[in-house]
């Protein structure tokens, strides 16, 4: 479906020719995506304005075979929604682009029989950006022609040393999990001033480089959780006839609990929460079917209420006891809760 | 196996336990990344699409980070896949790039025929969907039959 009709279009068009620049700034945001339209080939092509030749279409990209070639079978692989460059594409688009390009390379050594493809992404002018929308170049490359070949040169150890300390503060700083929740291109800027003001704060900053664990991403195999403490912690998944594995600590949060609140850990190991699901009955109200243990846990709660706040201590330890011991406690605890439901049910019948 | 990739310990920049990033001893321009995924694989077919998913981001990311750090106004993402490749390693590079610097990343466009693109497209298009049917031949069927007699020879060890 065409996003803008064409009468539409040589309308807004002629409505922006007799605009001074000053009244561009003042455009709303619907009009100023309409202008970008104009402006920008590649949306046209994905809106189908312009016709083209195209290879490969899904909700989120479109590749389509470029009309002036470097070889034969070179397509280019566009983002649905307009970028400019890369560092604007959001995470989950370019993975999902990844995927799209391992097969679209597939594809091309198929059907044009050569050895192999060259995929290269451009941002910036004098990278060699061209078109002022994002894209992906496949290109095939049969074996003998010599097509960005390029050229290597010999440096310094002491100058790659310096380099990979140096990037290596920064990403630390960008994808560690201390600053997951901050936009990264603040942090540069950050970083940048306090250089150039002091070769102190450098030292700092290294410091900070070696807390900062590498690792981001959830591992497999790793069970995430907020824990007690308010920490997210992991525990190694169980598989047959293998014993059970310690918690490990990943991130030190101390987030406090609030009552009615669910907390859960998203995908990017982010704290999040929202409101528990109450099925939509009133607070008070209580389900038929779970009558009775509803009150029963309740009863529980509110006899164990009084000794909890005087011996806070006392259970913390108590659980520490339960993750080490194998059973002991655990049994002794179960068997104590199995007495109080019995004498509270001997109590409803009375 | 006998890979310099694999056996990569200088100059790291990135490890998340699936994909590592280092300095090329032998740059193409100054601050050239190389990102590969830890496990051995020669060609972008091989890998599964979690790695290669993941691999795109963080070199869209790392690329980010390089326009401050070493306050070029361009990089480069270069995937040489089966061809020009030194090392029989799936790798991923990241280039820095200045105005100025000699590295001729460009092509000169040439213009094709209508007939010739439709004759690729057609052919692209079929390589598509063969492949998709190859994957689903690939599944293993499983025959259920509910006749007792086949689940208690299946129960014979």
């Amino acid at each position: 479906m065409a996003k803008y009709t064409r009468e539409e279009l040589v309308e807004f068009q002629q409505k922006i020719k007799s605009l001074k620049q000053e009244d561009l700034s003042k455009l709303s945001p619907e009009e100023l995506e309409k202008l970008q339209f104009l402006q920008c080939p590649f949306c046209q092509i994905i809106d189908g304005m312009i016709p083209s030749k195209i290879v490969y279409d899904d909700k989120e990209c479109v590749a389509i075979l470029d009309i002036n070639p470097a070889i034969r079978g070179h397509i280019l692989l566009l983002p649905k929604h307009h970028y400019l460059v890369g560092p604007q594409v959001p995470d989950k688009l370019m993975a999902h682009l990844g995927v799209v390009v391992k097969k679209l390379s597939k594809a091309l050594m198929k059907a044009l029989k050569v050895q192999g493809t060259k995929i290269v992404i451009a941002n910036g002018q004098s990278a060699g950006q061209k078109a002022n929308h994002f894209m992906i170049h496949l290109i095939p490359v049969e074996s003998g022609t010599n097509f960005l070949n390029l050229e290597r040169h010999d440096v310094n150890d002491k100058d790659l040393e310096e380099i990979s300390q140096n990037l290596r503060i920064y990403i630390s700083k960008i994808f560690g999990l201390n600053n997951v929740t901050e936009p990264p291109r603040e942090i540069i800027t950050d970083i940048n001033n306090k250089k150039s003001k002091d070769n102190e704060e450098v030292d700092q900053i290294n410091s900070i480089k070696e807390e900062v664990p590498l690792k981001i991403l959830r591992e497999k195999g790793y069970l995430y959780f907020l824990d007690s403490e308010g920490d997210i912690s992991r525990v190694k998944m169980k598989k047959k006839g293998e014993t059970k594995y310690p918690h490990e600590k990943v991130k030190i949060l101390n987030i406090k609990r609030e009552p009615n609140l669910l907390y859960y850990i998203d995908s990017d190991l982010n704290v999040k929460t929202r409101p528990m699901n109450r099925r939509g009955r009133p607070k008070g109200v209580k389900n038929k079917h779970k009558h009775k243990m509803s009150s029963l846990t309740n009863k529980v709660k509110s006899n164990n209420n009084i000794s909890n706040k005087e011996s806070d201590d006392n259970i913390r330890e108590k659980s520490n006891l339960k993750r080490t011991s194998d059973g002991d406690l655990r049994s002794n605890n179960k068997n104590k809760n199995k007495s109080v439901d019995l004498d509270d049910i001997a109590n409803l019948f009375t | 196996m006998n890979c310099e990739y694999c056996k990569e310990q200088r100059n790291i920049i990135y490890d998340d336990g699936l994909i590592l990033g280092f300095l090329d001893s032998n740059p193409y321009t100054k601050g050239h990344i190389v990102l590969i995924p830890k496990q051995h694989y020669t060609i972008m077919e091989q890998v599964p699409d979690e790695v290669i998913g993941n691999l795109f981001v963080v070199a869209n990311k790392i690329s980010a980070i390089l326009f401050d750090v070493l306050k070029v106004n361009g990089t480069n993402v270069l995937i040489n896949n089966g061809i020009d490749q030194e090392i029989p390693h799936m790798s991923l590079n990241i280039i820095p790039r200045d105005e100025k610097d000699n590295l001729n990343l460009s092509w000169e466009p040439k213009k094709a025929d209508e007939d010739d693109l439709d004759v690729v497209l057609h052919n692209l298009k079929n390589a598509l969907i063969e492949k998709k049917s190859v994957e689903i031949d690939k599944k293993p069927v499983k025959i259920q039959s509910s006749s007792w007699i086949d689940k208690t020879f299946n129960r014979i060890p």
